[in-house]
């Protein structure tokens, strides 16, 4: 573009801009006249009362009636009304000459009509041919979450949101119909305002424990929720192919609000509450622990010495059997008497807190024919309801739209600054999980030691008993610091070339920065090590820019009743990110925590690129909206693929007929609208490694000298230049009805994705110096139902609305690997095993088979059992029947985190000014590997144990309730062998979301010179109902392993929020 | 500028596209453009011996397979990692045990460093000699581990040429003569490539004393003490390595590189990051002591490697570790002993037990080398009167091994060359299948083959 040209468009956006402020002023005099009218519902002709009609450009209103009429005094000049009622499209009508309007306003929860968001560009509901989930700012808005995916739970069939940890800021898991992949990643590709999103950003974190990685932050929470117009979920193959090599996990589309043409609306939304943990676990006290601890001493002091007795003193013991874990510690025996006024610390009380939330956001919109624009900011802040965590965020937004003649040019740029306090909560007690400590930790200990420093005395307690860190002291005393900070923006150009044909060129950047320091200092110790620790530090820096230029065409024409589109892109994207790294340690003290006050032992800095180019295009046509067709394809190069397969190509097409059109239908008074549709488009995964196909070199030094550090390199992978996206091709089948009068509608889909070319780490032979290697093999297959059901219902001013939503997916494997055989990885532990196998769905759980305990010694001797069994040890199912039990041949599949199925339940009730909403998500027939349970529940007496614990059998005449084994230090048969013990059932439904508001009628915003007040109180997460005992069903450790999802190792419970709103608007 | 460039190559030219899809690793080196000068290949050769240095060699694993296997260490945890280790002490480990598994892979991963260095150092212009060195290096490790894994294993695939992944999957178990031969031919070529010593910064590498004795191990191994004679007297005569005065020096971490030791992994505590240097303790515990009681009783009175078995504590830390392996833990939580693979004293040993078989001789050469591992240690010296035959000479000198060595990696492998290993475990307790004197091979290798006639489990497995 010239300077000149640019100069004119300056010119004519200041002179928009003049018109704009000229519009604002305009309602300063004028003549009165008056209107009237009736205001109802375009599908059923109901009454609508208590609609908004508002004089556009003014602050003049009037509310309809109970019999939904209205009438108002006119400004001179008023020229245009505006209808808006809640759950209904706004309307705007030219009031012309007339003195009577009546208008029938479309409900926006069935609306054909309404504007959907697909893939470069959009379209009109009822043309749709493809399974889009849409949802829209009310459905989101006023709830206390973090991100906008959090208040996507329940909402959408087929599209599973599990918030697998509460700590603020952390990442959800979203899969859209099912997991199609095993290693690649399943995360959907988030499209803002047309920016495809890089998936890498998620781990720019890094972790402080590579063994339990913790759980990734979410780079969403940046985007203000209330910012969002509209977020649209491509769920087919075919709505996805438009983004080809990044469409087979679903793309979510996200929209931001723009200023609309009218007076400027200054709006200002607050929300302040409280969290506190949905749950805590049910724990003993110190008195049971204390009981627990020495009856797990005595069972195995006399495993070891039958002829001893428990009543044996420590000097006996020591003679006796020697082993430390058989003495008993002089700190549980003044508990076992029964003495009261005993330490007694409930550690989870410790590190919970009531920790408080708000959010603030101030936006101005408005605009005129030629200049639009939308200007927001917003403070988010989130304690965690664990001590020393939280969330803050600083953005705003600025997007301007200009138009002018033929070219229109726009931006939006969202700089966001937001800080995370971090807390280490994934993982056990051996990777300073807070939480796993916390649980773990004995309640005989106190938090502080009386002269206010923290007690360590669990930490080398001595007495054969597992060291524990002060979890308090952990929680409080690490410091690990995030602070991101992001420059999301595009910018765009248009141009009007002929009648229906406009080029588009759109230019985009997300740039992220993320620094995070980690400090631990002297104050909490070493495991198994006394005395004040040398502090460790690391500092990470990682910057990500990511750039995308799109250039397309668009046409579109009406000839008849013949409708054709057609769009042809070319577009380019690179993702550059260069990170530093550096570790200290030897800090001379804890008064300056940045690592110059240490030597620095290790740093390092890295570079990553990824490129892509693509060429798209798609053609649409319909006949007078009866019989629709599409047809799309995307060409993607990317630099991730291998040389011998750079460029994949990803076709689709879908036809849908609008049935209800059809003059056989039309005398049908039930049926409103019946469209039916099928699709079917090939997708792709380019979620593989940046180098994947190179046999990389890695440093591999040695010590040669007086200790000297040489340099070594050696190959860690070996070369595949084959290496390429993974591939979807998905069936879809559906229709969208709705019925008597659009009061009900009914959405169904079938779909069928085939995802082959999967990316596995292979086994190879061993002897070739590589364990695995990165090939494309294996299918998997999800297939599901999804099925949407709405309603809305008016019983005077008393107005139902309701969606329902089931999704069933069935995953199964298809095939694996050259020999087919099952991938069996371990989770946490090496016992916790996954096994992905042809026939089955990804990772289930594969373990042992518990059976109860065995009772008695006759029951010992009848059955198989391992060498060291003894009554009150657990039965293990002898599953190949060999007569012998052995950890690995009987092993059997004990479960899937995958649920049967999914659902969802969306009440909103209103009332005058009153409106309820209560928000119900169900996930039920999943499974959870509890593997705290192997520390909390395995009845040592070493660690703290669950109140079930209680139940353990004691004696043969004493044998508990048959399922929980006998309290032993020293366990015999191997109880902790990973069993179904640990497997639980991790079904629940979930009251979400409860809020009560109400607005302020219209006739008293007048007076105050408002356009909107409402008042609310939301409940988030209130009640969860569940058989799970672990903090929260929805867990997995490492929910980015497809192979080994579900493990519960630790996790931030997630919170209960209680909060009181308010929105305004002026 | 770049964007400009992007919509250019969006008018259709073509030739931009190679450009900008084609990006190479900057912060990594791969396989496409190393190997190529004589800088290449240092690195090489020591990422080769980075992989004895991994935790599943003489970084740790190595002291469950060949010592706590063995009557000299007792591992006493069942529940630690649902008995992985435990198992092996007590003979009942299932073909998937990780260890072995890993300890396998490992093996071969330094075996394909090797045979990467060995296939592309020959078409690569460089000083004569320091190619003669790193291809002796690039042998002596190779043969190293082939030794390894031939001892515990028996028939592996020789692999002596890098292969494809697709190679691989034709590879069949070759008979033990065979890998035998191959590491006789890795250390005969290495001695003569290898130099007698080095000075600063290269002193840890591979010499030729180091492929020599390493020979003569092979060879005893083989019982072919004839040819064990001449090579490890060659490491004797040499005097370059000599017995320290007291033999806790040999050990101290003080006092490393020292004149008694050939062939050491060596390692360094502190580095931190991922590319640390150390390891954990060697034989550490926190759960009572995990040295047999017989080999404690072994020792005769006075004798000073008696103490280097105790477990001893280490400061700020509840774990005691033996004496011989005695390190402070650094500020990242590791501690830097180097392995001694090969010593003076083991070559002295070796030689007296190959001059015995060879022929025995009252109080000839092989009673004085014994004896002068016996002497530095404090005790009685041999006469030939109390041994009075080979037989008597034999199950001296491997007495001798057990308490010499003890923890250093050779006892399992004495049991098993001399036939007696049943035998030995059953003074503490546990009965040996005999099929066990060889692991079984790990479950993935043999699933990842799937042929029971190229590649089938070890009988009994």
């Amino acid at each position: 573009m010239s300077i000149f040209s640019c100069k004119r468009l300056l010119d004519r956006a200041r002179q928009g801009a003049l018109a704009g402020l000229f519009v604002l002023m305009a309602h300063l005099s004028y003549a009165q006249t008056s209107v009237s009218g009736r205001v109802t519902d375009a599908a059923t002709g109901d009454a609508l009362a208590g609609t908004t009609v508002q004089v556009k450009g003014t602050n003049v209103g009037a509310t309809t009636d109970a019999g939904g009429r209205y009438q108002i005094t006119l400004p001179s000049g008023a020229r245009t009304l505006v209808f808006s009622f809640i759950g209904y499209q706004p309307n705007e009508v030219e009031i012309g000459n007339r003195t009577v309007v009546d208008v029938r306003l479309t409900n926006a929860d069935n609306a054909l009509g309404e504007v959907v968001v697909v893939g470069y560009g959009v379209q009109n509901r009822r043309d749709i041919t493809t399974s889009i989930g849409s949802v829209k700012a009310r459905d989101i808005a006023n709830q206390p979450v973090t991100s906008f995916d959090q208040a996507l739970v329940g909402k959408i069939a087929g599209v599973q949101v599990a918030q697998t940890s509460g700590a603020p800021g952390a990442a959800l898991s979203v899969r859209v119909r099912g997991t199609g992949s095993i290693s690649a990643g399943n995360d959907p590709l988030y499209v803002i305002d047309g920016i495809p999103l890089s998936r890498d950003t998620k781990f720019a974190t890094g972790s402080t424990n590579t063994q339990f990685p913790d759980n990734p932050i979410n780079v969403l929470s940046t985007i203000n929720t209330d910012d969002i117009e509209s977020i649209e979920v491509l769920k087919d193959a075919s709505a996805a192919a438009i983004y080809g090599s990044r469409g087979s996990n679903g793309v979510v589309l996200l929209t931001t609000k723009h200023g609309k043409e009218g007076r400027t609306t200054v709006s200002y939304d607050t929300y302040v509450g409280f969290q506190q943990v949905t749950k805590k676990l049910d724990l003993l006290n110190a008195y049971e622990y204390a009981q627990l601890n020495y009856e797990g001493k005595n069972n195995a002091y006399l495993d070891r010495n039958p002829n001893g007795r428990p009543t044996d003193s420590n000097e006996i013991r020591q003679r006796g059997v020697g082993a430390p874990s058989t003495l008993i510690p002089p700190q549980v025996t003044p508990y076992l008497s029964g003495q009261s006024g005993l330490t007694n610390t409930d550690w989870q009380d410790e590190i919970f807190q009531t920790a408080p939330i708000q959010n603030h956001t101030l936006s101005i919109a408005g605009g005129n024919a030629n200049v639009r624009y939308y200007v927001s900011g917003n403070y988010f802040d989130q304690r965690g309801v664990v001590i020393n965590s939280g969330y803050k965020r600083y953005s705003t937004r600025a997007n301007v739209d200009i138009k002018s003649g033929k070219l229109s040019v726009g931006f939006n740029l969202n700089p966001t600054f937001a800080h995370h306090d971090l807390i280490k909560a994934e993982g056990p007690y051996l990777a300073d999980g807070v939480i796993g400590l916390a649980v773990q930790i004995a309640p005989i200990w106190p938090v502080y030691n009386p002269d206010g420093t923290y007690n360590f005395d669990a930490n080398g307690w001595g007495f054969g008993a597992t060291s524990i860190l002060n979890p308090v002291a952990v929680a409080r005393e690490v410091s690990d610091k995030l602070d991101h900070l992001r420059l999301l923006g595009n910018a765009y150009a248009q141009y009007d070339i002929a009648k229906g044909l406009s080029y588009r060129l759109s230019v985009g950047s997300d740039i992220n920065n993320f620094q995070r320091t980690y400090y631990r200092p002297s104050t909490v110790e070493i495991r198994d090590r006394k005395g004040p620790s040398v502090p460790t530090g690391f500092a990470r820096n990682q910057n990500f820019i990511n750039w995308l230029v799109e250039n397309t065409l668009n046409y579109s024409r009406t000839i008849g009743l013949h409708n054709l589109s057609a769009l042809a892109g070319f577009t380019a994207q690179k993702d550059r990110r260069t990170s530093a790294e550096l570790t200290a340690t030897n800090f001379p003290n804890d008064l300056v925590q940045t690592l110059n006050a240490g030597q620095v032992t290790a740093g390092g800095t890295d570079i990553q690129e990824w490129s892509l180019l693509s060429y798209l295009g798609r053609v649409q046509y319909d006949y007078n909206g009866r019989y629709l067709v599409s047809a799309a394809i995307r060409a993607d190069g990317s630099s991730r693929f291998g040389a011998a397969n750079r460029w994949g190509y990803f076709p689709s097409v879908s036809a849908g007929w609008n049935v209800s059109q059809e003059s056989f239908l039309q005398s049908q008074t039930w049926l409103s609208d019946l469209k039916l549709r099928a699709s079917y488009g090939l997708t792709g995964n380019f979620q593989i490694p940046n180098y994947g196909s190179l046999s990389l070199l890695e440093y591999r030094n040695y010590i040669l000298g007086a200790d000297v550090i040489t340099s070594g390199l050696a190959p860690v992978n070996s070369a595949n230049d084959k290496l390429k996206w993974e591939k979807t091709a998905m069936l879809d089948i559906g229709f969208d009805a709705s019925f008597f009068r659009n009061r009900l509608s009914l959405t169904v889909d079938y779909y069928n994705a085939n995802t082959s070319d999967l990316l596995l780490n292979v086994p190879v032979p061993r002897a070739s110096g590589f364990s695995t290697e990165l090939q494309n093999i294996g299918k998997v297959n999800n297939r599901g139902f999804e099925f949407s059901l709405g309603t809305r219902q008016t019983f005077g001013q008393f107005q139902w609305t309701a969606s329902a939503n089931l999704a069933t997916n069935r995953n199964r494997v298809i095939a694996l690997g050259p020999s087919g055989d099952p991938i069996i990885v371990s989770g946490g532990v090496a016992g916790a095993q996954f096994i992905t196998q042809i026939g089955s769905p990804i990772g289930q759980y594969y373990t042992m088979l518990v059976d109860g305990v065995f009772r008695n010694q006759a029951e010992v001797d009848a059955y198989p059992r391992t060498a060291t069994t003894k009554p009150g040890d657990f039965r293990f199912v002898d599953v190949n029947g060999d007569k012998r039990i052995d950890f690995s041949s009987d092993r059997t599949v004990t479960g899937s985190y995958f649920p049967k199925y999914t659902f969802g339940f969306v009440n909103n009730f209103a009332y005058r000014g009153f409106d309820l909403g209560v928000t119900v998500q169900g996930v039920q027939g999943n499974k959870i590997m509890n593997l705290i349970r192997r520390y909390i529940y395995n009845e040592e007496g070493n660690g703290n144990q669950f109140r079930g614990a209680l139940n353990r059998w004691q004696s043969p005449d004493n044998p508990g309730d048959g399922q929980h084994n006998r309290a032993n230090r020293l366990q015999t048969g191997s109880n902790g062998e990973i069993s179904t013990w640990h497997i639980e059932d991790g079904s629940f439904v979930r009251i979400r979301t409860i809020s009560l508001g109400y607005a302020l009628p219209t006739t008293l915003l007048q007076k105050l010179r408002m356009t909107r007040a409402r008042l609310y109180v939301t409940a988030q997460n209130p009640f969860t109902f569940t058989n799970y005992i672990g903090y929260n069903p929805e867990v997995s450790s490492r929910p980015d392993n497809a192979l080994s999802a579900g493990e519960d190792y630790g996790t931030y419970p997630l919170p209960r929020t209680m909060s009181l709103g308010l929105n305004v608007s002026f | 500028m770049k964007n400009a460039f992007i919509l250019l190559c969006g008018l259709g030219l073509a030739a931009c596209q190679n450009d900008f899809l084609d990006l190479k690793p900057q912060s990594q080196p791969n396989v496409d453009n190393f190997y190529q000068t004589a800088n290449d290949f240092g690195n090489a050769v020591n990422g080769a011996y980075d992989a004895l240095q991994s935790s599943n060699q003489y970084g740790g694993d190595f002291n469950t397979l060949i010592e706590a296997r063995g009557d000299n260490v007792l591992d006493n945890d069942p529940s630690s990692n649902a008995g992985l280790r435990y198992n092996i002490d007590r003979f009942i480990e299932p073909t998937t045990n990780t260890i072995l598994r890993d300890t396998w892979g490992s093996l071969y991963t330094g075996i394909n460093r090797c045979n990467l260095i060995l296939d592309k150092i020959d078409a690569v212009a460089m000083d004569a000699r320091l190619k003669a060195r790193y291809k002796g290096e690039a042998q002596f490790i190779r043969a190293l581990s082939y030794f390894n894994l031939v001892r515990l294993w028996g028939k592996v695939p020789l692999v002596l040429q890098a292969g494809t992944t697709t190679d691989a999957r034709s590879y069949v178990r070759n008979e033990v003569t065979e890998v035998y031969a191959a590491i006789e031919k890795d250390l005969t070529d290495a001695a003569a490539n290898l130099p007698a010593s080095y000075t600063g910064a290269d002193i840890g590498r591979a010499t030729s004393g180091a492929a020599k004795g390493l020979l003569g191990k092979v060879y005893v191994t083989e019982k072919k003490y004839a040819q064990a004679v001449p090579v490890l007297r060659e490491v004797i005569t040499s005097g370059t390595y000599r017995l320290l005065p007291n033999v806790a020096d040999v050990f101290n971490v003080a006092n490393k590189n020292n004149a008694e030791i050939v062939f050491a992994v060596k390692f360094r505590k502190g580095v931190g990051g991922s590319l640390t240097e150390g390891h954990g303790l060697w034989y550490g515990t926190n759960i009572g002591d995990n040295i047999e009681p017989t080999l404690r009783a072994a020792y005769p009175a006075g004798d000073k490697r008696l103490p280097l078995t105790v477990q001893i504590p280490v400061p700020s830390n509840v774990n005691v570790v033996p004496r011989k392996f005695y390190d402070e833990f650094s500020a990242t939580n590791d501690v830097g002993n180097d392995f001694p693979v090969l010593r003076y004293a083991d070559v002295l040993l070796l030689y007296a037990e190959a001059l015995n078989e060879v022929e025995y001789q009252a109080a000839g050469e092989a009673f004085q080398r014994l004896n002068e591992v016996r002497t530095r240690a404090g005790v009685a010296t041999y006469t030939a009167s109390q041994l009075a035959t080979k037989e008597a000479f034999r199950t001296a000198v491997i007495n001798e091994r057990r308490l010499e060595l003890a923890l250093e990696n050779d006892r399992w492998f004495d049991l098993v060359r001399t036939g007696t290993a049943v035998d030995a475990l059953k003074v503490t307790n546990i009965t040996v299948p005999p099929y066990r004197v060889v692991y079984p091979i790990p479950q993935s290798e043999i699933d990842t083959y799937n042929n029971p006639t190229a590649f089938p489990q070890n009988q009994g497995y």
